[in-house]
């Protein structure tokens, strides 16, 4: 029966991977003006060329269903999702005919670089401070990991970014943008790598804060509630120590609620990254995505989102199949 | 006054996508079988079994919260099914219903006077000061006096017994003709029960309504019921006079169940029949005699027809068991 | 429903409000309280872009040359007008469909809950982005994209907080009653979910808040009204970091962080006035008990309490005395029912053996002595070994009693090699052996305990405690939520074992029936006191104190149908108002002036029988029966 929860959860996935994608392509649609001109953004041209621009990018066609002789599917939304399974996601109007793809895929990796190990820092610390704080409530310790927590959440990720960026450039020699001194020679590989790390320290530094207080205010509450259970007072009973108890009883039922968290935090994890690598000028995709909304690159901007909205919806995928997993009590969607 | 014929309740499981795919039967469940009942006026009727019996499915078809799949029920010869839509609501307002748990069935932001008053606005039985005075007579009947003194207090102020009272006048309030009470005890304790269980029979003797008592808890029943129906994975498998039933019980069920039930009297220690296993899912039913794989004193024809209940020596008491007729 | 003034004794509250308060003024009151006009057109010198702070400029200026404090003032209004605004759309629209969806569920409800899911998996800044630089940055529509996309967690929690107060009883008797579904959301369902949806919204306005700030550093705000964040992020992109020009990059920051703060404090105070939440657990550092120096030898039997006194302490500090100097034994192979009605004390007295009280109980006073040992004298470890080896529980078999995420087995192995070094799988083999000796197919072991029905969880408690062989078994109402026929089965169960392992066995219960069939002995507690205690034949037969002699005549017997049963007027006592003198005496049918006065000893009847009662001191013929 729960395998066939899983084969449930893993299909409304695709669905609404489906969904994204449709919705994405009738947002642009929406745009005011006429993407031709905006494609070719040379006011001079002809109105002969702009009829050869709109038929090179495919807009002399339907929108979304071709009712008007051949093939039904002969239209911009089935184009558009050919071109998907492909794997072309067009051609940037800032960047000179380069592919979406390309540009996309460095900046993923670059944001990868600097998500993950700021996510798993969070994640690790934020465990473990939660279920100290549990532990002495009510102490200076909780205090102050609450307070911790509350002016976490009151500062804006990006001017947390503004004020390490400010402090840590002016006094302590970090660097203050991009992901590479420009024009720096590197001996070996060592120290390129280097240069890199120092380029990564501050924005990982202010993604692990915000995210910090998060999961530590979670973890604690939940530590909190596991500990008043029934069934901590039978363990404490059968003889075991707190720190038995604690291992062998509150951790894993007090991890349900952060895996929880965890794939909920996911769209803040994106929003996190787009104003991280706006203030440190990281070359990611959320700062791709900004550039390319003052830059009005639509086909940037749009395979930026999908790209976006598709790894949230599979990275939350993952974290409630490990909740399945963890949880023995769930049978129901 | 009310009358259950035949009356079954059969709940449908829903079904996914892949049991429709894999054409697997309907798995329904039939929480109440053919059941009979009669309530007569001034009469406590206690309908005991346990939990899975049915006896709460029973209670909402009288109620009239829930439609019977098969059976009629009718109210004063009328079958509640031929009503129209208003005559329904008007029937609906002469059963009533006490609850179990005094501590949650009160709206802890209500008023006790509202909370009385409720059904009577609900149903637009009355207004302005007729609605006050109806109130009052309710608190009154219902053992809180002065009812003035209630009318402002909030659930949360009172005790048990007294929350336990102010249910019961929300359901006296319109003044009804038969009274169901779900566990009215079972969560007050045992030193104050007695004074709810009192006011319910002097409701029957005095009022003249009809009481249907629900519980499991076979010593009260003993001492506040009239007649007794005892019920099992569905079916009324005995019922009869209370003190014919609980001194000459008749069907096997009925014999475990009341030998079981402990007595405060530790000189008396009676054989007791602990049935093995527990009550079988109310979606299995099994063949023939329901009770058969548990029945202590079962044989071949058990597992293959289905008893009806028949005469089981005194007037009125009747068993569904082969062992007393057929 | 005072809000207001919980909300202002509520510290931290109290602390929001007055933060908020000062945001709301600067925001009305701008014209006047601003030093300049940040809407005049000032022609700038080079000296005054970027100035530092100055009597002129108390936070010097911007880029522009503007005043910083003004603009500072000035920025409040955006930031709150957005924040209040985009709540109230997304309180709307959340709060319309969370109700729905809740209290219709069905296919409505899923279809709208996977509507709401949809939106919470796509990353909403991302979101907002794409839709103003679409539909152009104007402040309502920066208002109408927050609003619009910052319904979802207020959904949710509507939903959530409909669908548990549609199951509460007080709504299922409003239907009963008659009450149309418009009717019982309007009236009961609504009321009880209103708090909690205000006290959410006020925590969406800081997302609010945040969200407007975000996109305006990003450059998608209204670039014809002056916002905190499009201060930063003119200040951030033309140069107020080379410039050092900190007052213009971080003054506004900390706007942000002040009306933030402010809000969500209100927010958290709302909540925890709406939702209190205990906190306090299971595992918190307990305090140690005094030791009461042993007169004469030590007790011999099994278990044996003397004098025990269990205090709590409230949270202001006030003390109740819910144990008041109880006194019992019980021997090897001997069965003792603990009666006595809710609230007396019999579940704290026996979970003070074991020093398990809950949080906030004391020993205060007393012994306890297990196989001659005082428990309360006892250090950490020697505490952990006797627990669960010398005396178990059966605690009552819901849900909770069991780790619902642990297989049943694992928890009996765990307790068997806590005390015992033994391997893992021989420690299983013994657990399976366990299960079963209460009845359970050893092939169930590794199940999770939401699998097993109520009589077969309460059979696992029972194989649970065994699985140290203890002296002493202590069944607390083992049998309260379960059929009388599984009730028979767990009864005999127990009895069966107890004999067979010649355990002492304590019983704890209201039902002075099952005391009547299966203990030998009964102690009789009301109010934190022993009011009774002797051999059960001689006490049921007999009794000699009031409460006892009342009890058993409340109590129905299915033998003797015919008589009235009677009820005891009054209620027990409050452990915080306890009367001075006998505690039952305000309820005594047969209380005299002393009773009201002194508090009555326990008086020896016969052979282990004793009863706190004046009417035994009296001559004799003038006491009961």
């Amino acid at each position: 029966m729960r395998g066939r929860l899983l084969v449930r959860k893993v299909l409304w996935s695709v669905v609404t991977v489906m969904v994204v994608i449709t919705f994405n392509f009738f947002l642009f649609r929406v745009l005011p003006g006429d993407p031709a001109k905006a494609g070719v953004r040379d006011p001079r041209l002809s109105p002969a060329a702009v009829e050869a621009a709109r038929i090179r990018f495919g807009l002399d066609k339907p929108v979304f269903l071709n009712t008007e002789g051949g093939s039904l599917f002969d239209s911009q939304y089935f184009h558009y999702l050919q071109a998907l399974s492909e794997g072309d996601l067009g051609t940037s109007y800032a960047f000179n005919n380069r592919a979406v793809t390309s540009l996309i895929g460095n900046a993923l990796r670059n944001t990868v670089w600097l998500v993950l190990p700021a996510q798993i820092l969070s994640i690790g610390a934020g465990v473990a401070l939660g279920l100290w704080a549990a532990y002495r409530r009510g102490t200076k310790i909780d205090v102050g990991a609450l307070t911790f927590s509350l002016f976490m959440w009151a500062l804006p990720t990006f001017f947390l970014g503004i004020l390490l960026l400010f402090f840590g450039s002016r006094y302590l020699g970090f660097p203050s943008a991009g992901r590479v001194t420009i024009g720096a020679n590197y001996a070996n590989a060592f120290e390129q790598f280097w240069d890199i790390a120092r380029h990564l320290f501050l924005p990982t530094l202010t993604f692990t804060l915000v995210l910090l207080g998060e999961y530590m205010l979670v973890m604690r509450s939940s530590v909190v509630e596991v500990f008043g259970e029934d069934y901590i007072q039978t363990a404490k009973a059968k003889g075991l120590s707190v720190f038995e108890i604690i291992r062998k009883h509150a951790f894993r039922n007090a991890m349900l609620p952060i895996v929880t968290l965890i794939a909920l935090n996911l769209g803040f994890t994106v929003s996190g990254a787009i104003q991280v690598e706006t203030v440190f000028s990281w070359p990611g995709l959320g700062k791709l995505t900004v550039d390319a909304v003052s830059q009005r690159d639509y086909p940037v901007l749009q395979g930026a989102f999908l790209l976006l909205a598709i790894s949230v919806i599979a990275a939350n995928l993952v974290a409630e199949l490990l909740y399945l997993r963890l949880d023995p009590r769930v049978t129901e969607v | 006054m009310l009358q259950l014929d035949d009356v079954s309740v059969t709940f449908g499981r829903p079904r996914s996508l892949s049991d429709v795919i894999a054409r697997r039967p309907r798995s329904d469940v039939r929480a109440v079988d053919e059941v009979s009942l009669e309530l007569r006026p001034g009469e406590v009727l206690a309908v005991v079994g346990e939990s899975g019996c049915g006896k709460t499915t029973t209670a909402n078809v009288i109620m009239g919260l829930l439609s019977p799949s098969a059976g009629r029920v009718l109210i004063r010869g009328e079958n509640l099914a031929g009503l129209s839509g208003g005559e329904l609501r008007r029937s609906r307002r002469k059963m009533q219903m006490v609850f179990q748990d005094p501590y949650e069935s009160l709206n802890p932001r209500m008023t006790v006077g509202q909370i009385v008053a409720e059904p009577l606005q609900v149903h637009r039985a009355a207004t302005g000061p007729e609605l006050v005075r109806r109130v009052a007579i309710a608190l009154d009947r219902a053992g809180l006096r002065p009812p003035e003194r209630y009318l402002g207090v909030r659930p949360n102020e009172l005790s048990g017994g007294q929350r336990q009272r102010v249910v019961i006048a929300s359901a006296l309030a319109l003044e009804p003709d038969v009274l169901v009470a779900d566990e009215p005890v079972s969560m007050l304790d045992v030193s104050i029960r007695a004074d709810i269980l009192n006011l319910l029979a002097s409701l029957a003797r005095d009022q003249g309504i009809a009481v249907v008592m629900i519980t499991h808890d076979m010593s009260t029943v003993a001492a506040y019921s009239d007649r007794i129906a005892v019920m099992y994975l569905g079916r009324i498998v005995e019922t009869g006079p209370t003190l014919s039933v609980l001194t000459t019980p008749s069907h096997p069920y009925t014999r475990a169940l009341l030998s079981v039930v402990p007595v405060p009297h530790p000189s008396q220690r009676k054989p007791r029949i602990i049935l093995s296993g527990e009550t079988p899912d109310p979606g299995r039913i099994p063949a023939g005699c329901r009770f058969n794989p548990r029945c202590p004193l079962v044989f071949d024809r058990c597992r293959v027809d289905d008893p009806r209940l028949m005469p089981a020596g005194s007037p009125g008491h009747d068993a569904a068991c082969w062992l007393v007729g057929g | 429903m005072n809000f207001g003034r919980k909300l202002w004794a509520h510290r931290l509250g109290r602390i929001g409000v007055i933060m908020l308060g000062v945001s709301v003024v600067l925001a009305i009151f701008a014209p006047v309280l601003a030093p300049y006009d940040p809407e005049e057109n000032i022609r700038p010198t080079i000296d005054d872009i970027y100035a530092g702070p100055s009597s002129e400029h108390p936070l010097g200026t911007d880029d522009a040359g503007y005043d910083v404090l003004s603009l500072l003032i000035y920025g409040s209004r955006v930031s709150l007008v957005v924040g209040f605004a985009g709540a109230i759309i997304a309180l709307f629209i959340g709060g319309l469909i969370g109700l729905v969806a809740g209290f219709r569920g069905g296919k409505l409800g899923n279809g709208l809950m996977r509507f709401t899911d949809f939106f919470l998996v796509i990353p909403d800044l991302a979101l907002q982005i794409v839709i103003v630089a679409i539909i152009g940055q104007s402040l309502q529509n920066i208002i109408l994209v927050i609003g619009a996309l910052g319904w979802t967690t207020t959904a949710r929690l509507v939903r959530a907080q409909t669908l548990s107060v549609r199951e509460r009883k007080f709504v299922t008797r409003a239907r009963a009653v008659g009450g149309s579904d418009f009717y019982i959301l309007r009236r009961h369902v609504f009321p009880q979910v209103l708090p909690l949806m205000l006290a959410n919204t006020v925590l969406t306005v800081s997302l609010a808040i945040l969200a407007e700030s975000t996109l305006a550093f990003i450059g998608l705000g209204d670039p014809t009204v002056v916002s905190w964040g499009q201060m930063l992020n003119f200040a951030f992109n033309r140069g107020a970091v080379s410039a050092g020009a900190w007052w213009a990059l971080i003054t506004p920051g900390f706007a942000i962080v002040w009306v933030v703060l402010g809000v969500t404090l209100v927010g958290n105070a709302l909540e925890d006035i709406v939702n209190p939440r205990q906190g306090r657990h299971h595992l918190e550092p307990e305090p140690i008990p005094r030791v009461v120096p042993l007169v004469g030898a030590a007790p011999t039997s099994a278990l044996a309490m003397r004098n025990l006194v269990v205090e709590f302490v409230g949270a202001d500090g006030t003390r109740s005395r819910a144990v008041d100097d109880v006194t019992f034994e019980v021997d090897k192979g001997e069965a003792l029912g603990l009666v006595g009605e809710s609230g007396c004390g019999k579940t704290t007295t026996m979970l003070a053996a074991l020093r398990l009280l809950p949080p906030g109980g004391e020993i205060a006073d007393g012994s306890v002595y297990l196989h001659g040992e005082n428990v309360l004298a006892l250090d950490e470890d020697s505490l952990r070994e006797t627990r669960w080896t010398r005396m178990a529980l059966v605690f009552q078999g819901a849900m909770n009693a069991l780790n619902p995420v642990r297989s049943v087995q694992d928890q009996i192995v765990e307790a068997i090699r806590a005390h015992a070094d033994i391997g893992q799988a021989e420690a299983r083999v013994r657990a399976i052996e366990l299960l079963e000796l209460v009845g359970i197919d050893g092939d169930r072991g590794s199940e999770y305990p939401h699998q097993f029905s109520g009589g077969m969880r309460q059979r696992a408690m029972i194989a649970l405690a065994l699985a140290c062989d203890p002296e002493v078994i202590v069944a607390d109402e083992p049998t309260t939520a379960l059929d009388v026929m599984i009730q028979a089965q767990v009864m005999e169960l127990l009895d069966r074992l107890r004999r067979q392992l010649g355990m002492g066995m304590v019983l704890i219960t209201h039902d002075l029936a099952l005391v009547a069939e299966t203990c030998d002995r009964v102690v009789v507690m009301y109010g934190g006191i022993v009011a009774e205690q002797g051999p059960v034949t001689e006490v049921f037969a007999a009794p000699k104190h009031p409460y006892t002699k009342l009890l058993l005549e409340a109590f129905p017997d299915l033998e003797e149908p015919e008589r009235p049963l009677i009820s005891i007027p009054g209620s027990p006592p409050r452990l915080d108002q306890l009367p001075p003198g006998c505690r039952f005496a305000p309820r005594c049918p047969y209380a005299f002036d002393r009773c009201h006065v002194e508090k009555p000893p326990a008086y020896p009847i016969g052979d282990r029988w004793e009863a706190a009662c004046f009417l035994l001191d009296l001559p004799v013929g003038a006491a009961l029966g």
